[in-house]
């Protein structure tokens, strides 16, 4: 299962499209807020694909609590936002996100994007992660 | 301008035929030699667009005319002059560096002037080559100087390969060009930072975006590591796109910044240390109340941990509760301190001073917290019946009223020369009567879930 951290209804039913026209069959679960989606990675899902404008609980705050949570910290996070600045590049990294990329704005190119970040998460499964049981 | 033609030749008949061939059109000056030595004199002048020689001169073979002509004027063109059937002689001569050929027959030697201008033309573009060439020489040397005297690292890479460096680097990291070329990908790096850089490189090269700009550790050939600064930029490197990967040398600005927290770090523990010390002088005086700031001070900072207040401010709390009994020490006789009956009014003034005392000492120290301002109100009350000054409500500082709850359960709970202690819950009973009268309600409820949740007082 992938979940999609994502507020705007609209970017939520464009990616879920690119992700099907990319030709991935995973289940995507959505959510709106922060909150919401701090309590749906306790499922765990396998990639969580998260948005940094978020109303209440930010995305900086979803990767913290995910990335500090021992049961939830193993979980490939990929950044998804509108933001192309130096800083909040670097200040994802540095609170542990896996990957970050800009949204795009066509749609040709988000779906080439699904299979970016799918190549990615596939990968990232390959490489035993450090602490994993 | 005419074209200054240096002719060899010892044979007249031949001289004739050749300035007749120039003569027509008359743009040719022909100077003609005799000999090898007025050759070499002729040429010395340096004043003639194209030499043309006979093969045969006096004896002298071709070859040795040709090297005397290069080895005083190596750029001039030189034309050979041949006879019928030695036409395969004379392509022997165009390698030694003749220029072109012309057959000595009247019919061929009409070309000659055609020859000239052709074996001029080709020099002309030959010096243009040559300028270019230099100037692109000149620049690439240029450019590769100026490379290599930036103060800082650079290296170019592409994937896994390092493809330029330049010599900061080479002096960064104690590696050779050539040993720096041959290097793997990140390879230069500390093997702590290899995994991260590695990532990144991989991360932007599935068109992720990563920082232009971060920090990692360079493990020197000699073993000493460096602290880096990268930045990484796409570059067109050739045909192909490469990374431009510039390195600054941070470990000095690293090391100032640990010594800085070092510094910083000791004061906040000398701090501390005269903190504790303080506190200390006001129990030595006053046996009854050993421990209790301390005390106080763990239940103050538990009922703001409760109430989710900011580090530092909790930091400050803690701090004003040790403190907060500073004025007794120094301002109220022993023998009111330690009296075993009920104090009159005289005595009791004494006492009410000993927030302004505190107040009056603390606030000469320039903490970045109101620990001045906390100890002079902790005895205040919210409905203004406190000393010494009736503050009432929002009037008092929330560290006071903290520290003023905490301070009213930890005296009821401990022995006083004047009764014996009472119970814990006799104690938060007198907070509940009065919350909201004496006590702000949401710190009396917080000290509640405190001891809900187990709080106790530690013992010395």
């Amino acid at each position: 299962m992938i979940l999609l951290v994502e507020d705007d209804p609209m970017d939520v039913e464009l990616f879920e499209k690119a992700w099907e026209y990319g030709g991935s069959k995973e289940k995507i679960c959505v959510a709106n807020r922060g909150e919401k989606a701090i309590e749906m990675a306790k499922i765990p899902p396998n990639l969580v694909i998260l948005d940094l404008n978020l109303p209440g609980v930010d995305g900086f705050e979803v990767l913290k609590e995910l990335k500090n949570d021992s049961f939830t910290k193993w979980i490939p996070v990929v950044i998804l936002t509108s933001s192309p600045k130096e800083e909040d590049c670097k200040r994802c990294y540095e609170l542990g996100a896996n990957a970050y990329v800009v949204k795009p704005s066509s749609f040709k190119e988000l779906v080439e994007l699904t299979k970016t970040i799918k190549d990615f998460w596939l990968s990232f499964n390959k490489i035993p992660q450090k602490g994993a049981v | 301008m005419s074209i200054k033609v240096l002719y060899l030749e010892d044979n007249v008949w031949d001289i004739e035929l050749v300035r007749e061939a120039l003569s027509r059109g008359g743009q040719f000056e022909v100077k003609d030699v005799r000999s090898i030595e007025e050759l070499k004199e002729a040429l010395k002048s340096s004043q003639f667009d194209v030499v043309i020689t006979d093969l045969h001169v006096l004896g002298v073979e071709g070859t040795e005319i040709i090297e005397v002509i290069r080895s005083i004027a190596p750029f001039i063109p030189i034309i050979i002059l041949t006879g019928t059937g030695s036409e395969e002689l004379a392509l022997q001569y165009l390698k030694s560096g003749a220029w072109d050929y012309v057959i000595k027959s009247s019919k061929h030697i009409r070309k000659l002037p055609h020859t000239i201008s052709s074996v001029l033309d080709r020099k002309k573009l030959l010096e243009e080559y040559e300028t270019t060439e230099k100037a692109l020489r000149v620049f690439k040397e240029s450019i590769s100087s100026l490379i290599d005297a930036l103060p800082v690292g650079v290296l170019v890479y592409k994937g896994e390969h390092h493809i330029f460096v330049n010599k900061a680097l080479e002096e960064l990291t104690g590696f050779d060009r050539t040993e720096l070329l041959r290097m793997p990908g990140a390879g230069i790096v500390h093997p702590e930072d290899q995994k991260m850089v590695k990532e990144r490189i991989k991360l932007r090269e599935r068109g992720f975006k990563v920082p232009e700009s971060y920090e990692f550790r360079v493990l020197r050939k000699d073993g000493e590591v460096r602290w880096i600064e990268f930045h990484t930029r796409k570059i067109h490197w050739g045909e192909a796109e490469a990374y431009l990967g510039v390195f600054f040398d941070i470990t000095q600005r690293k090391k100032a910044e640990r010594e800085k927290e070092e510094a910083f770090s000791r004061l906040k523990s000398l701090l501390n240390e005269v903190v504790e010390a303080f506190s200390l002088a006001v129990e030595f005086r006053d046996p009854y109340t050993m421990g209790h700031q301390k005390r106080v001070s763990e239940l103050s900072v538990a009922i703001s941990n409760e109430l989710g207040l900011d580090p530092e401010k909790i930091e400050g709390i803690r701090v004003a509760s040790l403190l907060h009994d500073l004025g007794k020490a120094v301002g109220v006789p022993l023998e009111i301190l330690n009296k075993p009956s009920k104090l009159n009014d005289i005595e009791f003034s004494f006492i009410k001073a000993h927030p302004e005392i505190g107040w009056r000492i603390l606030k000469e120290v320039d903490f970045p917290w109101p620990v001045s301002e906390a100890v002079y109100q902790h005895h205040e009350r919210l409905n203004g019946s406190g000393y010494p000054r009736g503050l009432k409500g929002d009037q008092i500082i929330i560290e006071a009223r903290i520290i003023g709850v905490a301070d009213v359960v930890e005296a009821m709970t401990s022995h006083r020369p004047y009764r014996p202690p009472l119970s814990l819950e006799e104690a938060l009973k007198e907070i509940k009567e009065n919350k909201g009268i004496l006590y702000d309600p949401q710190v009396v409820d917080a000290c509640l879930r405190v001891f809900e949740k187990g709080f106790s007082f530690g013992k010395d």
